[in-house]
């Protein structure tokens, strides 16, 4: 195991790169621990807590902006915490050499998602004006500010969404990450939620699937304590500082950054794998 | 007889009306004063937490990254907990078995292991 601090500037700038990205910090972290020789069984919990970390870090913020469909968030989550239990569970009875190529396609899926993102699909619509922001009760639909203007939406194609979910909930609970590369897509392509809504509305989820892998992760006896406090020290710092970056940088240079990165990631972790 | 020449607008302020959509930003955020500020207290005692955990000799850390663990986990698990409560008193039945479904399922996840 890496030393503290090298763990706390890893949790740092992989969490930076996370929020600049809007891929989340545990798809670069736990690829680059392996990467470093760190055991998969102990990486991915190490993952799972800058997960829980950025979850809770994000939570307050976008909770008064409006933007977490928590209808939404816990339908998405009902299917992947079901994912999430079962590949936690058999995480400890698949090879390493698996785990770790699982974590490679995991962060090459990742990096297509980071890079291919689209940008604003909904649109303004003026006589929303006046209408309540915010979740539809009874719904999965809803309306967002962008720029000053409110922009209703409501969700589609729920239950291809919903599959995909429970994809995403089995590779975070196999790999300890997050599984927003995955949830936001899901929300954002195939439910065609807005971006922003799909990436606050993940943020959310990905606490309720970091606590449930923690949860089992702990039964299994799975958490290195000290070494996880670095990465939720680092996840902090790194959080906060590239969200505050975020505003004032281009989002789609920096995803495609991001992208490479881990595209170079998946590369290492996959050759060490074969 | 001359009118009188009308009165200019009030200047807004910061020379930029207010939009609509603010005011139910406004309403939005206090709906949700509770959760926010409970958030905003956990994520001070996890950042407090985490840095104690680091800084500490690894026997006594050890016991206080046990309790940094069990705030990350257990703060959105209440967070879930609140919807479902505030769904059910509101009338939203089917959401309310959502999220509970969800906080069965992280239940037996954790007997199983």
């Amino acid at each position: 195991m890496p030393a503290v601090p090298v763990l706390i500037a890893l949790g740092a700038a992989c969490a930076g790169a996370g929020a600049l990205g809007g891929i989340g910090g545990a798809t670069l972290l736990v690829p680059v621990l392996l990467a470093l020789g760190v055991d998969p069984f102990l990486a991915a919990p190490l993952g799972m807590l800058s997960v829980a970390a950025g979850s809770l870090a994000a939570g307050s913020r976008q909770l008064d902006d409006g933007l977490v469909h928590h209808r939404l968030g816990l339908s998405v989550e009902l299917f992947a915490s079901v994912g999430t239990v079962i590949g936690a569970l058999a995480s400890t009875r698949v090879p390493e050499v698996w785990l770790a190529r699982v974590l490679g396609v995991a962060a090459l899926v990742g990096a297509v998602a980071a890079i291919l993102r689209k940008g604003i699909r909904n649109q303004p619509v003026g006589i929303f004006d006046d209408e309540p922001v915010g979740e539809w009760p009874g719904t999965l639909g809803g309306s967002y500010v962008l720029a000053g203007q409110v922009v209703p939406y409501r969700t589609r194609h729920v239950p291809l969404g919903l599959g995909v979910s429970v994809v995403a909930g089995l590779v975070s609970g196999l790999a300890g990450v997050g599984g927003g590369f995955m949830k936001t897509p899901a929300m954002s392509e195939v439910m065609k939620v807005p971006v922003k809504v799909a990436a606050a509305t993940t943020t959310f989820v990905s606490g309720i699937t970091a606590a449930t892998a923690l949860l089992i992760y702990a039964g299994q006896g799975r958490l290195e304590f000290r070494a996880g406090a670095a990465i939720v020290v680092g996840a902090l710092i790194g959080g906060a500082g590239g969200a505050r970056l975020q505003s004032g940088l281009d989002a789609t240079t920096v995803r495609r950054i991001t992208g490479a990165l881990l595209v170079v990631v998946a590369a290492i972790v996959l050759g060490r794998s074969l | 007889m001359n009118a009188a020449p009308p009165e200019p607008d009030p200047p807004e302020p910061d020379g930029q009306a207010e939009h609509p959509a603010s005011g139910f930003l406004a309403a939005r955020s206090a709906r949700y004063r509770v959760p926010s500020l409970g958030l905003r207290a956990a994520l001070a005692a996890v950042a407090v937490l985490a840095a104690v955990t680091v800084v500490l000799p690894a026997a006594i850390g050890e016991s206080v990254g046990k309790v940094l663990v069990a705030v990350l986990v257990g703060v959105p698990l209440v967070r879930v907990a609140w919807f479902v409560v505030r769904w059910f008193r509101r009338g939203d039945p089917k959401f309310a078995m959502i999220g509970f479904g969800v906080l069965c399922v992280v239940a037996v996840g954790a007997l199983l292991a």
